[in-house]
């Protein structure tokens, strides 16, 4: 593969993931719009039909995870994450992306364990969520989904701060 | 070289019947195996009723004990545990538990199908309903009762049945939830409406003992394979002293949790044989309905056969 | 796994850079890793850590804040704050501090606080006459106030925790938060009498009297609107953040008019992203306090602290001493996961009041936010007003001592925060 090739792989996996960050912000914000809703329903029922919805509870944390999960590459990408920054004080341009790689091989690494580990699990929980009864994988996968998300976005979002202009590479060299 | 058995449950340790037995059984176990089988005891922390017998299933941890409703995730026949009034005492439960074919088959298929193995039985004791509108002598004074229900279906269908609205409510909201009147009350044996802080806010109690809750004792069936004939048999037996101080512990707890209710200044109303009968009347026919629905008819219908005539040779 | 060894590659993690989310979470996996457990305990835990019904309130309150920091409602909460302390010595800087109370009963977070309140106070009272750091100092110490009256995000993670009521935690704080706010008013009082302090009033926007006053009055009516609603039975601690995103919704778009369907969408966005990045490090954090448990380490602990633990008044100012220094590097929710599983069972035997001893935890967590090296309030407000850390700091010290001094109250008086909740119950 030549350079160039290189290069255009390279910009086509930024553009591809950061489309994606978009729509798994959007889609996340969405269930936070519906569990809302469903809270405020669950209220109405009771008093109004005095009659509770009784999956309201279930789904509403099981939707709140999911909607944590399928954001959670787009915190990566967006650097929203916890993080402390004393690294930037160290004025060598070398070191800081020294720390930076080694940050990203801890999260791949992190992700590895649980995307692969995650997926096996889920093959075969063996069980049904206590209330509404649906296969336990579904609430779970968001967990392997969204640990393949951040292994996705903080790959690029790496590639992005390296290959920032103000980086002098050669100082040190 | 010694296997590690790591026993998990909900409950802190403190002075509680489930506390005491499992020391007791560390102390069996580590004995009897001669040393081969460390027991490391967890007291709380490490997840709720549901995760610890994912954890027991998948290894993390070797044994575990919870009353029969979080099995129904794993294994939904079990739910027709919950049919009310079923048995009429501990002893006919623990006597059905231990000795019936119905159980030994009920044994062996959990194993097939969840991966967990049934090594004992023991009993939470009866659930009652609690609340501050008034007490409840037969299935009329719950009707039009907003009471805080488990998020189980089959409690729901129970609760529905005797014309209450069921509301599931978290349990650490549900004191404050009852006090407040979001609901008028709920349901739960006498140690954990004390544990859970009701008994500072309802003002009736009513013995109609509704449910009997079981407790199972699990292991993960491949730790038990793995271990040595010694050692085995000391895990096992180990198991039946776990289970003698959990019933006379909950036993005596029943007594002492609902004289310590009532003198909190809860109005507690012991119910009648004929008042019980008046429940078990109008709520048995539509749980029972609703688990031959999801559990199959012929199930059901042969387990309750099991059950009563278990009860005819007792009483 | 040696806990030495848990500690370095934590702290290895952190110091890099890396996300605190994913330094707990691989620090935990290492643990499992070396302790022989099966790994599958990682992704089990990072979603029944977060299956926990009283962390669904948490997004719920942090959307109701970020729909009132775009609604406005920052600006008239800061002008009502102006009016009531304008004539005073130091009114702008008592201002900042009931800015800060206002704003508690709305934000749940300090980092809100000190990031919607910094952006106007931190920039406004020097034209005033005050120093960059004076301004800035009051601004972040004023700002643990936040998630300490109601509502609460930590105080959300702390009852996940320690399996308490919200509502009673909820209304526990609203003491100590004001105490809080008293202890930085002592301050100001001082620098005023010692150092001088200018007089005047900050200006945010011109609105008349009639018309600010309704404002505050309807956006006042919020948390008023959470506690008795919840008091009265209407609705739960949870259900009630979901009715106050409605209500702010409503007020923003037909009252106040300053929010349409796009910036309402902006606002979940924003929410949700919030909550994941706080989440993820709750997920992390409890693989590691899990792995601990499991392994035993915690026990050992709890053995060491046993020496500290006879009577609720050392074992107090133990718990002062240990997150204040532990507070240097771990952010307040993580201090919840790994600490207080730890100390919760040892000050229930002491038979210390779970209010109070939750009080004196959550402050003392949350102060950790003004404290070097890792103070994440500390870093906001030095960045909002371009201050280097070490001078910054220098200016939060006496507030930082005005607060432990109030922590210290909270130790000797339990009724400071068992009064209250008490005559709720
Ligand atoms: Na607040
Ligand atoms: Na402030």
């Amino acid at each position: 593969m030549t350079i160039k090739e290189a290069s255009k792989v390279v910009t086509f996996f930024l553009r591809f993931s950061a489309t994606i960050a978009r729509i798994c912000d959007v889609l996340s914000a969405s269930i936070l719009a519906v569990i809302i809703s469903i809270n405020f329903l669950s209220i109405v029922a009771r008093y109004v039909l005095n009659s509770p919805i009784g999956w309201g509870e279930e789904f509403m944390r099981y939707g709140i995870i999911w909607a944590v999960y399928i954001v959670a590459g787009t915190t990566f990408r967006y650097s929203e994450q916890m993080v402390i920054d004393l690294i930037d004080l160290i004025p060598s341009a070398l070191v800081r992306k020294l720390a930076a790689f080694i940050s990203l091989v801890a999260t791949l690494i992190l992700a590895a364990v649980v995307v692969s580990l995650g997926f096996v699990f889920i093959l075969d929980t063996g069980q049904v969520s206590p209330s509404m009864r649906i296969p336990m994988w579904i609430p779970y996968s968001a967990v392997v989904l969204g640990y393949l998300l951040i292994a996705i976005q903080a790959l690029a979002a790496f590639i992005e701060t390296i290959m920032k202009p103000t980086s002098a590479v050669g100082e040190s060299s | 070289q010694s296997e590690t058995l790591r026993f998990a449950t909900t409950l802190p340790e403190a002075d509680n019947p489930e506390t005491h037995a499992m020391k007791a059984f560390k102390k069996y176990v580590e004995f009897h195996s001669d040393g081969e089988v460390d027991v490391q005891l967890l007291h709380g922390g490490v997840g709720g009723d549901r995760e610890l017998l994912e954890s027991v299933r998948s290894g993390i941890f070797q044994m575990t004990a919870t009353t029969d409703g979080a099995l129904a995730s794993f294994y939904p026949k079990v739910q027709v545990f919950s049919t009310p009034y079923l048995f009429s005492s501990v002893r006919s439960a623990m006597k059905f538990m231990n000795e019936s074919e119905v159980m030994d088959d009920f044994v062996e298929d959990v194993s097939e199908e969840a991966g967990l193995q049934i090594v004992g039985f023991a009993a939470d004791g009866f659930r009652n309903f609690v609340n501050n509108k008034h007490p409840i002598r037969t299935p009329e004074d719950v009707q039009g009762l907003k009471l805080r229900s488990m998020e189980s279906p089959v409690m729901i269908s129970l609760m529905k049945s005797l014309g209450a609205a069921p509301t599931p409510i978290p349990f650490p909201e549900s004191a404050m939830a009852i006090r407040q009147g979001v609901v008028d009350g709920g349901e739960n044996p006498p140690s954990t409406v004390i544990n859970g802080g009701w008994s500072d806010v309802i003002k009736y109690m009513s013995l109609d003992e509704h449910i009997f809750s079981a407790v199972f004792v699990y292991s993960n069936p491949r730790f038990l394979e793995k271990l040595d004939d010694q050692s085995r048999r000391a895990v096992l037996d180990g198991v039946q002293l776990y289970e003698s101080i959990m019933l006379a512990g909950k036993g005596q707890g029943y007594l002492d949790d609902t004289q310590r209710i009532r003198d909190k200044g809860v109005e507690v109303y012991v119910n009648t044989a004929d008042e019980k009968a008046l429940f078990r009347e109008k709520a048995q026919a539509p749980v029972l309905k609703f688990l031959s629905d999801e559990l199959g008819a012929d199930y059901v219908s042969n387990f309750i056969l099991a059950v009563e005539e278990n009860e005819d040779s007792l009483y | 796994m040696s806990p030495a060894l848990v500690f370095v590659s934590f702290f290895f993690l952190v110091l890099i850079g890396a996300p605190i989310a994913i330094a707990l979470g691989l620090t935990g996996a290492l643990t499992s890793w070396f302790s022989g457990f099966p790994m599958v305990l990682i992704p089990t835990r990072f979603f029944s850590s977060l299956d926990n019904f009283a962390l669904l309130a948490a997004p719920f309150y942090i959307f109701a804040g970020e729909l009132m920091n775009r609604g406005g409602i920052t600006e008239t909460l800061i002008t009502a704050a102006a009016k009531v302390t304008r004539a005073i010595r130091g009114g702008a800087a008592y201002a900042n501090i009931l800015a800060s109370v206002f704003f508690a009963g709305i934000s749940g977070t300090a980092i809100a606080d000190t990031a919607a309140l910094g952006k106007i106070f931190i920039n406004g009272m020097p034209k005033q006459g005050y120093s960059r750091e004076f301004s800035a100092a009051v601004t972040v110490a004023s700002s643990m106030i936040g998630p300490i009256i109601p509502p609460s995000v930590i105080m959300i993670v702390y009852a996940s925790i320690a399996q308490v009521s919200i509502i009673k935690l909820f209304v526990a704080g609203i003491v100590p938060g004001l105490l809080l706010g008293f202890a930085c008013a002592v301050v100001v009082f001082i620098t005023g009498v010692t150092k001088g302090l200018p007089k005047g009033e900050i200006k945010v926007v011109e609105k008349t009297s009639s018309k600010l006053a309704l404002e505050s009055l309807l956006v006042f009516s919020i948390p008023l609107f959470i506690v008795f609603g919840t008091l009265s039975g209407a609705f739960t601690a949870t259900e009630a953040g979901g009715v106050a995103c409605v209500y702010a919704m409503l007020l923003g778009v037909f009252v106040l008019k300053t929010l349409n369907g796009r910036s309402i969408f902006d606002a979940l966005k924003h929410s949700m992203r919030t909550t994941s990045v706080l989440y993820l490090v709750i997920a992390g954090a409890s693989v590691l306090s899990y792995t601990l448990t499991v392994t035993g380490a915690i026990g050992e602990i709890r053995g060491l602290t046993s020496l500290f633990a006879n009577d609720p008044t050392t074992f107090l100012f133990f718990i002062l001493g240990v997150l204040l220094i532990a507070g240097f590097f771990l952010e307040p929710g993580v201090q919840v996961l790994l600490l207080a599983p730890i100390f919760l069972p040892i000050s229930r035997a002491l038979g210390i009041d779970d209010m109070q001893f939750a009080m004196v935890f959550l402050l003392s967590g949350t102060i950790s936010l003004i404290t070097p090296p890792v103070g994440i309030c500390l870093f906001v407000a030095a960045q909002i007003g371009q201050i280097p850390i070490g001078r910054m700091f220098v200016a939060v010290l006496p507030f930082l001592i005005a607060q432990v001094i109030a922590i210290g109250l909270l130790i000797f008086w339990p009724s400071l925060s068992t009064f209250l909740p008490n005559l709720v119950e």
